[in-house]
């Protein structure tokens, strides 16, 4: 085991608990899952729910054991790092690098320990009702776990290399979700598309560590912590590049632009999966990692915020225009996380390390808010799409109560959870001097607001048009809706600026406990103006859309057919980006890419060719040649004489073995020949 | 004379089963004919307690018959290679044997005789007992051969081997003619200090004779161009006794190798040296490129295990051309046979079980047998990448001490030997990833259904043993390398 020492501990903000039993033995938290998986796998089958059971049962003590930590946070703050070293290599110069395993227990990992039982917990309770009489439910919740256990490791991972574990567990167990329905082939391709993306971007990620490991001499995010705080020499010289390749690994899991791609795609999978994927597993561990290595960013690292800052704003702004135009509920939801992932990763990048964590703290409850709702009504009509919904307020009241819950708050209206967080990013934004990324932040607040309007009008609203009776979700579907409805209400004044709840304090100081000061700003008051503005811009994209989208349902789908001139084109293509990877492959039809094709063809193409070729002949002649016949060429004349005194039919027997002999013999003359002419 | 009897009941306990056997076949009813396979598995066992008796025991060396029988660690390891590869192979041989119809009880007692031989090759340190081990270990071999008396291939097999076999005799006997001649002793310790300073007029003989002695072990270990017998030779005889050639009885050519150049001849290295880098040279090159044109599963084995042959004299020969780190060289080469022989019956346990499943040793036979039987295809998958070298199976790290060795030693004709092996390590992956191909990327012959019945017991316990310790040795090498290691004290004396 392992601890800070004393040097490292002076750097602590404030003197942090050690946290007791519950931050001691934090471990059990990331194995109790993987029991769950072990469990499910052997015993699921033969269980009532299909292994659901273990499935909840494994996250109901991690909420119960999350809780407990999350609060003693709260009043007085924990830092505890637990470390086992599981081997070691040499590396140039002598020096040791260790790889270790183990648990850190502060502000940040509490915070999505917690998290991600909450949720998972709730999802995973939904999951039971909507994938009811599923083919392969066991499998389904076996992967299930798998995927919440991943993304625990990786949050608590005290080092590089085992949140890299948790990082590729999380990947994993994504691909066999998204890929539940495989007997579909698009949902394979999906599942393929993800994991590819996911690949091209965890390269940044992996030689981001080994660059840190290699100039620390350590994977461990606490030390880089305080060597960033330091200002440490080496690391400082190292420090653009390897924050640069760690935000390329974030962007991958984060989908931000132009990586994203994979992520509506990713829609392929049951809805409970998109629900807990887009609220606190997968894409959250992008900004998570983001927040873990804050201080590289903040104290040495601060010259890659331009670009950092810069895709984020393309994304939030980008990804919220494409949600406009999607007739597939799900995927309205799916741009909409890319956008606020968006929100989020500007605000990290800029240096809003509460603001951009607070954000995801809030998104995860409104966001797998609606996609349950989502879920709750696609399991109602049989469809994906908002074409063939419509009027579900009057079959399905406390889905449509729940959802209008977390669009508003989604939308950032006064005082929903939304609301605070997003006005948190915008204010931060402003301090930072973004002040034209506030303005896209404003705007896409405008954007969100819009279709957000419109999905509630398209889906709730007008007259429906599936077919079929739909139905209310059973209580096991709409009681997760409201235990998260209930936070996506209340959770913004958690950290309402410049106020402290108490002995309970704020979420800034919740997550202010950490091995150095992030040293971000918090503003002492809330700034009303600027909350009056986003507010406005806001509320003007909910009337619009409303306006546009919610009158009588004949011409509902003639105003979802208004279509803006280059704009509606350009979104409706997804910004061509499938197409400008096509593009990028066809252009091998350029001069250029002849050059290299013709190069492929005829130079590589025939020295591999022209190597295959020898090496077949080779073969043919030391096998027929040499080996076989080879000892005739030598000793036609011995081997004519066995000829000659035998018969024809004896040739073939007495005639090998005794050229067999003659080889043998002269193999054993010319050894000695060799040895005497060349000793 | 105060006799060690503990040094010698591995060799007792062999020779009693023997005999044990014979009895047994000759009062037993033909249906309990199988009681001798029983007999001989309890006798190879048995005898396998001595060895871990004395490795456990604080004598490092134990000298018997004035230094003509010595048992050391690097005979403990070499002995219990020789035990556990006879108890495979007769493990391997019991259902096989039993669908013949042959006479049961001759089979074990040629097969322990066998295997008792090479146990006194292990210990020989005179040119008298290595004969006789030596003669011993292969003697049998030419009956097994041709054990399947009404099948004119097995004769044939039987026939080439024994008129080859008997003129690799006569120049190794020669050659220790010779040796005996120059030197005037037959004791390995004084033949090395009576070689140290020959009259001139003798060095010519010396150069002949300890060149006839390594053509004659050379054949034993199938090294280019002594080679000629063994594809043919291999084919023809029964499956097991073909896996007993290509492992045990090439490990005991191997070791005889081992204790009369380290022990007798180490002074004269710069005879047998260059030697050894050519037939490592030739063995690798020709062996793998006729294996690549073989159709016939055995066939490429054979080619196979004479490339096989090839690379486990890399480190040795590389090591003795530069004259330097000979004890690194040898620990490679042991490594190399040991892995070499648990995965080498492990391929040949899957040749027997596939046979038997397609009905045909046509390599294109075996089109899709990883459909047929998952199991046996996962099998062979394991155990032809490990031929091949592929991590994380036990080939791996056989390859892995053999290059090391290799570079270790130094010298521009030993990096110029490694260089020659990393060309034949890329032509072999060819032809055994051909073999997995085959089971699982082909389309089964239509008709061919799943199978049902599992293959004998005995033979699964082979296969699984094998398997096993493949898969282990790769993922941790450390169980073997200290099998190298305790080799090293063949070179520890003088």
């Amino acid at each position: 085991m392992w601890y800070l020492t004393a040097e490292e501990e002076a750097h602590a903000a404030e003197a942090l608990s050690s946290g007791g039993f519950f931050a001691e033995w934090a471990g059990v938290m990331l194995v109790l899952p993987f029991v769950a998986f072990l469990l499910i796998v052997f015993f699921g089958k033969r269980m009532r729910r299909h292994g659901a059971e273990f499935a909840i049962g494994a996250l109901a003590v991690n909420l119960v054991w999350s809780s407990v930590l999350f609060f003693q946070n709260a009043v007085e703050g924990i830092h505890r790092e637990v470390s086992w070293v599981v081997g070691e290599i040499g590396v140039f110069g002598g020096d040791r690098l260790v790889f270790e395993l183990g648990w850190v227990v502060d502000g940040l990992s509490i915070m999505m320990f917690w998290l991600v039982s909450f949720v998972g917990l709730l999802v995973f309770v939904y999951a039971v009702g909507y994938m009811h009489g599923d083919v392969r439910v066991t499998a389904f919740f076996a992967a299930f776990s798998l995927f919440a256990g991943a993304m625990l490791v990786l949050v608590g991972a005290p080092n590089l290399v085992q949140l890299i574990i948790g990082w590729e567990g999380v990947g994993l167990a994504s691909y066999l979700l998204i890929g539940h329905y495989w007997e579909d082939l698009d949902n394979v391709r999906a599942a393929n598309k993800a994991f590819l993306v996911n690949k091209v971007a965890d390269v940044g990620l992996i030689l981001g560590a080994v660059v840190l490991g290699f100039t620390l001499g350590t994977f461990r995010f606490s030390e880089l912590s305080v060597a960033a705080f330091d200002h440490s020499p080496e690391l400082a010289g190292v420090a653009v590049a390897a924050g640069l390749l760690l935000f390329f690994g974030a962007m991958g899991k984060s989908a931000q632009f132009p990586l994203h791609i994979w992520l509506p795609d990713a829609m392929a999978g049951p809805t409970p999966v998109s629900a807990l994927m887009h609220a606190a597993t997968m894409v959250t561990a992008g900004v998570y990692l983001m927040g873990r290595a804050f201080p590289l960013f903040e104290y040495l690292a601060s010259d890659t915020r331009g670009l950092m800052v810069a895709i984020g704003a393309i994304t939030l702004f980008a990804a919220g225009l494409l949600a406009l135009v999607q007739d597939d509920i799900k995927k309205v939801l799916a741009y909409s996380t890319v956008s606020q992932l968006g929100y989020m990763m500007t605000a990290v990048a800029a240096g809003g390390y509460t603001a951009g964590l607070f954000h995801l703290f809030t998104h995860a409850f409104f966001k797998a808010l609606l996609f349950l709702g989502a879920g709750a009504v696609i399991h109602a009509v049989h469809s994906n799409n908002m074409s063939d919904m419509g009027g579900l307020r009057h079959y399905m009241p406390r889905t449509h109560w729940t959802f209008v819950v977390g669009s508003l708050s989604l939308a950032g209206i006064f005082p929903l959870a939304g609301f605070w967080s997003k006005d948190e990013i915008l204010a931060t934004l402003g301090y930072e001097g973004y002040t034209t990324v506030m303005w896209i932040g404003i705007a896409g607040a405008f954007v969100t607001a819009f279709y957000m309007a419109r999905a509630v009008a398209l889906t709730f609203w007008g007259s429906y048009k599936g077919h079929g009776h739909p139905h209310e979700a059973p209580a096991v579907m709409t009681v997760p809706l409201i235990g998260l409805a209930i936070p996506s209400i209340f959770a913004g004044f958690l950290n309402v600026p410049g106020v402290e709840l108490g002995p309970i304090r704020n979420f800034t100081a919740w997550l202010g406990a950490r091995v150095v000061p992030m040293g971000d700003h918090h503003a002492e008051s809330v700034d009303w103006a600027l909350a009056a503005v986003g507010l406005a811009a806001a509320l003007t994209g909910l009337v619009l859309g409303w306006l546009v989208f919610s009158p009588d349902a004949d011409t509902q789908r003639a105003r979802d057919r208004f279509r803006i001139p280059v704009l509606y084109p350009l979104l409706e293509a997804k910004y061509f980006l499938d197409h400008i990877a096509w593009a990028i492959v066809n252009a091998t039809k350029g001069p250029l890419a002849r050059l290299v094709d013709w190069t492929n063809s005829y130079v590589i193409d025939g020295v591999v060719n022209a190597a295959g070729f020898l090496s077949a002949a080779l073969a043919r002649f030391v096998y027929g040649g040499l080996d076989q016949r080879g000892i005739d060429l030598a000793y036609n004349g011995l081997s004519q004489m066995a000829d000659a005194a035998g018969m024809a039919a004896r040739r073939l027997q007495t005639g090998r073995v005794q050229q067999y002999a003659a080889g043998f013999v002269v193999g054993a003359l010319v050894l000695v020949l060799m040895i005497a002419v060349f000793r | 004379m105060q006799i060690d009897w503990l040094a010698i009941a591995p060799e007792i306990v062999v020779a009693v089963t023997i005999l044990g056997v014979l009895a047994a076949d000759l009062v037993l009813p033909r249906p309990l004919k199988y009681w001798t396979a029983t007999l001989a598995v309890v006798g190879l066992t048995l005898a396998v307690v001595p060895l871990i008796l004395m490795a456990a025991s604080s004598v490092e060396t134990r000298s018997l018959f004035e230094g003509s029988y010595v048992v050391d660690d690097f005979a403990l390891v070499l002995k219990g290679l020789f035990l556990i590869a006879g108890y495979l192979v007769v493990l391997m041989s019991v259902s096989y044997i039993e669908s013949d119809r042959y006479y049961q009880g001759e089979y074990y007692l040629l097969l322990l005789s066998s295997v008792l031989g090479s146990l006194v090759i292990a210990s020989a340190r005179d040119l008298i007992v290595l004969f006789i081990g030596v003669e011993l270990t292969t003697g049998p071999l030419f009956m097994l051969a041709g054990w399947r008396k009404g099948d004119i291939r097995s004769n044939e097999a039987s026939l080439k081997f024994f008129i080859l076999g008997v003129l690799s005799t006569a120049i190794l006997l020669w050659g220790m003619a010779m040796l005996y001649g120059v030197s005037g002793e037959v004791r390995f310790d004084q033949i090395r200090s009576a070689l140290a300073d020959p009259s001139p007029a003798a060095q010519p003989l010396v150069g002949l004779a300890i060149l006839f002695v390594l053509v004659g072990f050379a054949f034993k270990v199938s090294a280019v161009p002594f080679h000629f017998w063994a594809p043919d030779t291999y084919e023809g005889a029964p499956t097991p006794v073909t896996a007993y050639l290509s492992v045990s009885s090439k490990a005991a050519g191997f070791v005889a190798l081992f204790v009369t150049v380290y022990v007798a001849l180490r002074d004269r290295v710069d005879i047998w040296g260059p030697g050894l880098w050519a037939l490592a040279a030739l063995s690798m090159t020709i062996g793998n490129l006729a294996a690549l044109r073989q159709s016939n599963i055995v066939r490429l084995l054979a080619y196979s295990s004479i490339a096989q042959a090839g690379f486990m004299l890399v480190p040795f020969a590389a090591a003795s051309v530069a004259g330097e780190q000979l004890a690194e060289g040898l620990a490679a080469t042991v490594v190399y046979l040991v892995i070499y022989a648990l995965m080498n019956l492990g391929a040949f346990a899957v040749v027997i079980q596939g046979a038997r499943r397609t009905g045909t040793g046509d390599i294109d036979g075996w089109a899709g047998l990883g459909r047929i039987d998952p199991r046996l295809g996962v099998l062979a998958a394991v155990f032809f990448f490990s031929l091949a070298g592929i991590p994380p199976l036990a080939g791996w790290f056989a390859k892995f001490v053999m290059f090391r060795a290799a570079i270790a030693a130094g010298s521009a004709a030993a990096t110029s030997l490694a260089v020659i092996a990393a060309i034949n390590a890329v032509i072999a992956l060819y032809y055994y990833a051909r073999v997995a191909k085959v089971v699982w990327f082909d389309e089964a012959p239509a008709g061919a259904e799943p199978a049902t019945e599992p293959p004998a017991a005995s033979l699964a316990l082979t296969l699984g043993i094998a398997a096993v310790a493949t898969v282990v040795v790769g993922v941790f090498p450390a169980v073997f390398a200290v099998f190298g290691e305790a080799t090293r004290v063949l070179l520890a004396s003088g």
